[in-house]
């Protein structure tokens, strides 16, 4: 009944879609140091950008893919700006800035939820279907693993050849290195929150097609984003790659398991929850280091 | 008689190797000064006493007890304190509030008793409040002990901290520059305290880079250089010995005489 | 008569939420923990009292069995995490939410997962008229809130409240004077736990039926939103905090019956919540009402001392 070649793909189609939305995740932890989880909401707001393009059977994807990142990044970016920074300045403590996240977190998901409303609704674009032996894959989940692995190799080449991308490593490992080395701190933070919510938002537009569309669409899927943030390091890219691996691979080999014992496939979910836990008390700062 | 035993305590962070086989012991009954150069190692070594730091070798012995790899809170428990460097006050609390805090042994301070044992509790707050207000008296901050803490300025946020060692009833303290960022003046009365103590019996470690304070008072002194012991003798001998001008040349040797 | 029905309701509600406003209060206010699945605990005394209820257990042996299940929650929960920096902390309890919810819709047999579990009156065989019971339900509420208010006073303005206080501004200093910090970090999460699982067993008793989408993550931000409006570290604070908020949270339900608006008043509320907490925390962050210093009978030394000399 499940197939290892099918379970295999399914991994790497969960992986790409984590390490898109683990990005920006994992390099605005490392760089500002607090987790934000109104980044759950740029996820949700690159998918209803899709919804402009999508709704229809005709839609451009790619156009979907590309105004989705703009929009999450020029959100992003812009809370970034006139929230976080804000309070950075003002020495808040990590508490508030969380609880600040989680609070622009509602305002943007409520928002989004007064324009769209919150029952579920899907695109209308359709994807051919290909069956290689027994395993079946779909033309989104090639575009998606295409788009992840171009990012990972567009995003390494940034960060080890540029200087911006030099720099953000540098700040991400050691938050006292980067002021010494004379780079614009403020203007490499500023272009990860965008950058990196630009990803999210595209992982969004992936996630709604591949399921449906609404307003908790990107918190559903945070849980297993901060789990692999964590396990992969955060501020660790590389580790972020390893990690969505990872996870992709034990949520869906789990799901088999927890079919095979007359468990809720539900349960996918506590998974990620697991390797957290179990992160936390075997290896706290992750693979990476 | 030796209180306190360091024995061979080694630490790197990273690659950096900031402790050597440092090695050394405390008397019972005196004031013993820890000086050296800056990045010598001698913080680390006070921090790693305490149970801040975890060595990656070597061993710390009070009273022939081993305490190597006890947490900060079981060492104040057999009877050590320690009193910060740069003070880490509790900057939202009151003064008073902050030396309350370090008292031993106080009945209050668990959650059962706290509300079931008030009457003892509150007697024995106001005794606490007492010796905390001879202790404000000496430090000269009685009119500031109902501010926050972080109302207080560098100078008395540091004496504050060293009241808060004195709270603590120890058998021993470990103090890391007690005279450092307080006037002349204050210092010297600081270190003419902490000399009554050592007549009722207390033991001092103390890391100092007022040299002139401290060999007045210290009874015995250790060098430390790169992460290891490197001279050692009462107050006289280490001044006479040429290492320990060869160590502080250029670096502390003026500004330690000048103040 | 049929207002006497709202403010009846809005008063259970209100009352519930400060008691989750305080719970919240020892944890962060106090002890400085950002706890962010506060509504885990909500549940977990929430279902514990819908089940043990059923057994046809007297209430209050249920509340405070909802009190011990979701302590003793708290504490298992929060271990991992405890000894870390704050912002594990905040991701595992949040996370922890999560599960508990999944886990309560997925085993059905416990408690009717999705479908829900009916939870009966604590005064069902009290001959009441359902008025009657409601006006029960209030004076239950308003009692455990007042017990609990004064508990937390006597607790807070102790030498153990000041401990906590320490550890909120620098937990390691509190240890280097003796204390583990560990063991009272632990102490504060089970006792705001349980405060969180009686407010649920509250709950559970009051609306006599639950389900699982009750105890969305917008339980827990609407107590985050109580407790900084109305000023971490001060029990009025907390409770004022809870009974406004929970004016406008039964006000815009009232709104959403009984009007037609072009908006969502739900949707809008929580949006300026957001902005509102936003504001706050970058113009005031202590809220309405500051801490107050301890009590605790040394500071009436001082005023002696101090005109003596």
């Amino acid at each position: 009944m499940f197939d290892i070649g099918q379970i295999l793909v399914n991994s790497v189609v969960t992986s790409s879609l984590y390490l898109l939305a683990g990005t920006g995740l994992t390099l605005t932890y490392g760089l500002s140091r607090f987790p934000n989880f109104a980044y759950a909401e740029f996820i949700t707001l690159g998918a209803f950008c899709g919804l402009f393009f999508l709704a229809k059977p005709d839609g451009v994807f790619f156009l979907a893919l590309i105004v989705a990142f703009l929009v999450a990044g020029f959100v992003s970016a812009s809370s970034y700006t006139l929230v976080f920074r804000p309070l950075v300045e003002r020495k808040t403590s990590l508490i508030h800035l969380m609880v600040a996240s989680i609070a622009l977190g509602y305002v943007l998901r409520h928002s989004m939820g007064e324009s769209w409303g919150w029952s579920a609704q899907a695109y209308q674009i359709m994807w051919p279907v290909y069956n290689i032996g027994n395993v079946r894959i779909t033309g989104l989940w090639i575009i998606l693993i295409a788009t992840a692995v171009l990012t990972a190799v567009a995003l390494h080449f940034f960060l080890t050849r540029t200087r911006a991308g030099k720099a953000i490593r540098a700040i991400a490992s050691n938050p006292d290195l980067a002021s010494v080395t004379g780079i614009n701190r403020q203007k490499v933070v500023l272009l990860t929150w965008f950058f990196g919510a630009g990803l999210a938002g595209v992982a969004g537009v992936f996630r709604a097609a591949d399921t449906r569309l609404f307003p908790m669409l990107g918190w559903d899927i945070l849980l297993p984003i901060f789990a692999v943030t964590i396990l992969g390091g955060i501020g660790s890219f590389y580790g972020l790659i390893i990690a969505a691996l990872l996870l992709g691979l034990a949520e869906n080999f789990g799901v088999v398991l927890l079919s095979g014992l007359g468990l809720s496939t539900e349960y996918r979910m506590a998974i990620a929850f697991l390797i957290l836990i179990g992160v936390l008390i075997i290896r706290p700062k992750g693979l990476a280091r | 008689m030796a209180i306190l035993v360091v024995n061979g305590i080694s630490k790197s962070f990273g690659g950096l190797q900031v402790l050597n086989q440092a090695s050394l012991e405390v008397a019972e009954g005196t004031i013993t000064g820890l000086v050296g150069p800056n990045g010598s190692g001698k913080t680390t070594l006070l921090h790693t006493i305490f149970g801040l730091i975890k060595p990656d070798a070597g061993t710390v012995s009070f009273r022939n007890q081993l305490i190597t790899g006890l947490k900060p809170h079981q060492i104040y428990e057999v009877g050590l304190a320690f009193s910060f460097q740069l003070p880490r006050l509790f900057f939202q609390l009151t003064v008073l509030d902050n030396l309350l805090l370090a008292a031993r042994n106080h009945i209050g301070t668990s959650f059962a008793s706290a509300l079931f044992l008030r009457r003892r509790w509150r007697r024995q707050e106001t005794e606490l409040a007492q010796k905390a207000m001879q202790i404000l008296e000496l430090l000269g901050l009685v009119h500031l002990a109902l501010h926050p803490a972080g109302e207080l300025s560098g100078g008395q946020r540091k004496l504050l901290e060293i009241g808060r060692a004195l709270m603590a009833d120890p058998v021993m303290i470990l103090l890391d520059e007690p005279a450092a960022g307080v006037n002349p003046v204050l210092g010297r009365r600081i270190y003419q305290k902490l000399y009554t103590l050592r007549e009722q019996g207390l033991s001092f470690l103390i890391i100092e880079h007022k040299l002139d304070i401290l060999l007045d008072f210290a009874d015995y002194i250790y060098m430390m250089d790169a992460g290891r012991v490197v001279l050692s003798g009462t107050p006289k001998e280490v001044i006479e010995n040429p290492v320990f001008y060869a160590t502080y040349v250029g670096e502390t040797q003026n500004a330690a005489f000048r103040s | 008569m049929d207002l006497m029905i709202y403010v009846l309701d809005t008063l259970v509600f209100m009352g519930i939420f400060a008691l989750l406003s305080l719970s919240l209060n020892v944890e962060y206010g106090f002890t400085g923990l950002g706890n962010f699945g506060k509504v885990a605990f909500f549940m977990a005394g929430a279902y514990t009292y819908a089940i043990t209820s059923s057994f046809g257990w007297p209430f209050y042996l249920c509340l405070i069995l909802a009190g011990l299940v979701a302590s003793v929650l708290g504490a298992l929960v929060s271990l991992p995490a405890l000894r870390l920096r704050e912002d594990y902390l905040a991701i595992v309890t949040l996370s922890f939410g999560e599960i508990l919810r999944i886990f309560v819709k997925a085993e059905q047999w416990l408690a009717g997962g999705v479908w829900g579990i009916a939870v009966p009156s604590a005064f069902a065989n009290m001959d009441f008229t359902p008025r009657m019971q409601t006006w029960a339900s209030v004076v239950l509420v308003w009692v455990i809130l007042i017990a609990v208010f004064v508990f937390l006073y006597l607790l807070m303005n102790s030498p153990y409240g000041r401990v906590l206080r320490g550890i909120r501004e620098d937990d390691v200093a509190v240890q280097v004077l003796g204390k583990s910090y560990v063991l009272y970090k632990v102490q504060a999460l089970m006792v705001g736990s349980a405060i969180a699982g009686v407010a649920g067993g509250l709950f559970a008793q009051y609306i006599r039926f639950i389900d699982p989408y009750m105890f969305l993550p917008l339980v827990t931000f609407t107590v985050w939103v109580m407790l900084i409006l109305g000023g971490p570290a001060n029990p009025w604070g907390a409770v004022v905090g809870a009974v406004i908020v929970e004016f406008f949270n039964r006000g815009s339900r009232i709104l959403k019956d009984h009007l037609a608006l072009p908006f969502d008043p739900h949707n809008v509320q929580y949006a300026l919540f957001g902005l509102l907490i936003i504001f706050l925390l970058l113009y005031r962050p202590h809220g309405l009402f500051r801490e107050k210093p301890l009590k605790t009978g040394a500071e009436a030394e001082v005023a002696k001392w101090q005109s003596s000399s």
